[in-house]
């Protein structure tokens, strides 16, 4: 007896059984669809994280409070001898020879009030390399000077959006004045939109002169971080381990900061974003299986109903072979359209996040591989496997069923 | 035709074990039109199946045309319930999501028969029962009666040398039965094999030889005269609407 025969007879099947072929369709659709979009999802979120980071630069060390730095340097505490402070960031200038630039930045959150609203805000203590070191630019007005810096001047350069905020449409921020929490600043210019960069989005920044800030804002020396330009990224581990002896001369304890390179901290991060991923595709994973199981009851179910189905044709003359091949047929036709129904939604619902969600999202063939090979098989096994059974049975046996 | 020798059945649910069939002998020859009958329980059905190859027996050989069936494949029997028997059930047993049409098809499939072949056989099977202007017609859109004349259809589309029915009549009315009869009758005038059980009398008249079946054995067998009997309740109604009509 031909193929196509059975194949005809499975698909009839699947059309007279509509609600149990869409609702085990369904179970592969939902589990495929979720799995794709979550890891989707995670995939997305490295993918931007690594290339913030790597936006920084390839040649950039990076020295942060380590563990025991920060209680020593806790609130109020003025530049004891072990803290990432301004007078190390001077030191490092000084004597780092590798060092082409050395950029300290602190920040704090606080109210930034114009004319039209106030708004709370990040306002980042910075100098005035800052802007090349980072490669942000200015739309309006200047930024500060090494003067300001020196005289702490109280000069603000306002992020786009913090700028739109709070002065009404068609003024021009520079020269007014804003208040930062209780002092009054001058806007000195405005950046230009740039958008996430690195951890932060700097459009929603106020940059201030850090000397300004440590004595007028913030009320203590803390560095968030210092920032070293290596004259060439070749030099890198040479440049590492020449401010790792500076650090460990200076503050006398390597758990006092921690000091890495661009390259450190993009796989660091990809780690975490890699557990982030696999967590997503876990809750996904989850879905997958409920999905699965339903398909399992469903079809579990239907073969039991068509023991019957079974018995009569075998009663008539159709072969096992005959049996297995329209249960596997239908079962494969279900997986099947289930799993490019769900590939295709997965990643419609991939893009409409980015699109909409304004995330990254980024299908990986790995997860349309394993989502459909599982949804496959599920649907495979539940389909056949007690399809197998009943057509082992004698034809009267199976027309006995109920 | 068929030769049943030592023929015994004994179902084995777990702990309880039925012997259905005892000791089981008696030969059928080309052309014979039998009717078994016993009380319910008596072994009958079990009987029938395994003439249908529906099911194997426990010990004893069964020929069917000269040939051992116990020797014979899974996948062989399927051939020989396919090409060589014809099975009529008490509960019709059609399924019910295929129309009149293709219910009567199925057998022609797994026969490999295809295209224009296979639904011109299909239908004219229909119209030997009086079924033509129903062929589209699903299960549980037809009467009783409509869907045993289905089932015949089917039993008969592959033109098996043996029809076997297991009550063919038993969920009818008098007055479908009747028309069942009349077909089986017909057949059997063609030069087809029959074999039927029945627990009526009236039905069982038709038959040219009886067998009695009691507790799994054969308690009676012989010939009988063939008669073309109505059930009592049809002659009844004839006879109230000559009356009626007078
Ligand atoms: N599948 C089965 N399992 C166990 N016992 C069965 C089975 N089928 C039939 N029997 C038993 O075998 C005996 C004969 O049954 P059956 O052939 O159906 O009788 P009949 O058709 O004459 O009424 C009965 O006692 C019945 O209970
Ligand atoms: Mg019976």
């Amino acid at each position: 007896m031909m193929v196509i025969e059975v194949l005809r007879i499975a698909l009839s099947g699947l059309q007279s059984n509509k609600l149990r072929s869409f609702l085990t369709v369904l179970g592969v659709v939902i589990g495929v669809t979720a799995v794709i979009v979550m890891v989707a999802i995670g995939e997305g979120a490295k993918s931007r994280v690594t290339e913030n980071i790597q936006g920084l630069g390839s040649n950039l060390l990076i020295i942060t409070p380590g563990r025991e730095g920060d209680r020593q340097s806790g609130f109020g505490a003025s530049g004891s001898g072990g803290a990432i402070d301004l007078a190390l960031s001077e030191y490092l200038k000084e004597n780092c020879l590798l060092c082409l630039g050395v950029s300290p930045e602190a920040s704090q959150n606080m109210t930034v009030r114009g004319p039209k609203t106030a708004i709370n805000s990040s306002i980042v203590g910075v100098t005035p390399d800052y802007l090349s070191a980072r490669n942000h630019s200015i739309a309006l007005g200047e930024f500060f000077t090494e003067a300001d810096l020196e005289w702490r001047r109280r000069v603000a350069i306002l992020g786009s959006s913090v700028a739109e905020e709070i002065f009404p449409p068609g003024v021009d921020p520079v020269g007014q004045y804003v208040k930062i929490g209780n002092v009054r600043f001058e806007v000195g210019g405005v950046l230009a939109s740039k958008g996430q960069s690195g951890f932060m989005n700097i459009d929603d920044q106020v940059l201030v002169p850090i000397t300004t800030a440590q004595r007028r804002l913030y009320r203590n020396q803390r560095l968030r971080a210092i920032y070293l330009q290596v004259a060439d990224a070749k030099l890198m581990n040479q440049a590492k381990a020449e401010v790792n002896a500076l650090l460990m001369e200076k503050l006398g304890n390597p758990n006092a900061y921690v000091l890495n390179s661009q390259a450190d901290m993009v796989s660091a991060m990809e780690d975490t974003m890699n557990t982030f991923t696999l967590l997503l595709a876990g809750i996904a994973g989850v879905s997958l299986l409920v999905g699965g199981i339903g398909i399992m009851n469903i079809m579990l179910v239907s073969v039991t109903e068509r023991v019957r189905e079974i018995g009569i044709r075998k009663a008539v003359g159709a072969k096992r072979r005959e049996i297995l091949l329209q249960f596997l047929s239908e079962a494969i036709a279900l997986s099947l359209t289930g799993g490019v129904i769900g590939i295709l939604l997965g990643i419609f619902g991939a893009r409409m996040l980015a699109h909409y969600g304004g995330w990254r999202a980024i299908v990986s063939l790995n997860s349309i591989i394993l989502a459909v090979g599982y949804s496959f098989c599920i649907g495979l096994f539940f389909g056949v496997y007690p399809a197998n059974k009943a057509s082992r049975l004698q034809p009267v046996e199976a027309l006995r069923h109920e | 035709m068929l030769r049943l020798q030592n023929i015994t059945k004994v179902y084995n649910n777990g702990r309880i074990s039925v012997q259905a069939l005892r000791d089981i002998n008696f030969h059928i020859k080309p052309g014979e039109f039998v009717a078994i009958m016993g009380p319910s329980g008596s072994g009958k059905s079990t009987l029938m199946n395994i003439l249908g190859c529906l099911d194997r027996p426990t010990t004893g050989s069964y020929k069917l045309d000269n040939k051992e069936v116990a020797r014979l494949s899974d996948a062989e029997l399927a051939e020989v319930r396919n090409k060589y028997i014809g099975f009529i059930f008490q509960s019709f047993n059609l399924l019910p999501k295929l129309s009149a049409l293709q219910n009567v098809e199925l057998p022609l499939i797994y026969a490999g028969v295809t295209g224009r072949e296979r639904a011109r056989r299909a239908r004219k099977a229909l119209e030997d029962v009086g079924l033509a202007e129903r062929m589209h017609h699903r299960p549980t859109e037809l009467s009783g009666g409509q869907q045993q004349r289905v089932a015949i259809a089917r039993a008969l589309v592959n033109q098996p040398k043996l029809i076997l029915a297991d009550e063919p009549t038993g969920n009818l009315d008098s007055k479908s039965g009747l028309e069942i009869m009349q077909i089986l009758d017909q057949l059997n005038k063609e030069g087809n094999t029959i074999v039927m059980v029945t627990h009526d009398p009236q039905v069982a008249a038709w038959a040219g030889r009886l067998i009695e079946v009691y507790d799994g054995c054969i308690k009676n067998d012989r010939l009988q005269e063939q008669t073309a009997r109505m059930p009592a309740e049809v002659e009844m109604e004839v006879e109230m609407e000559e009356v009626g009509g007078q």
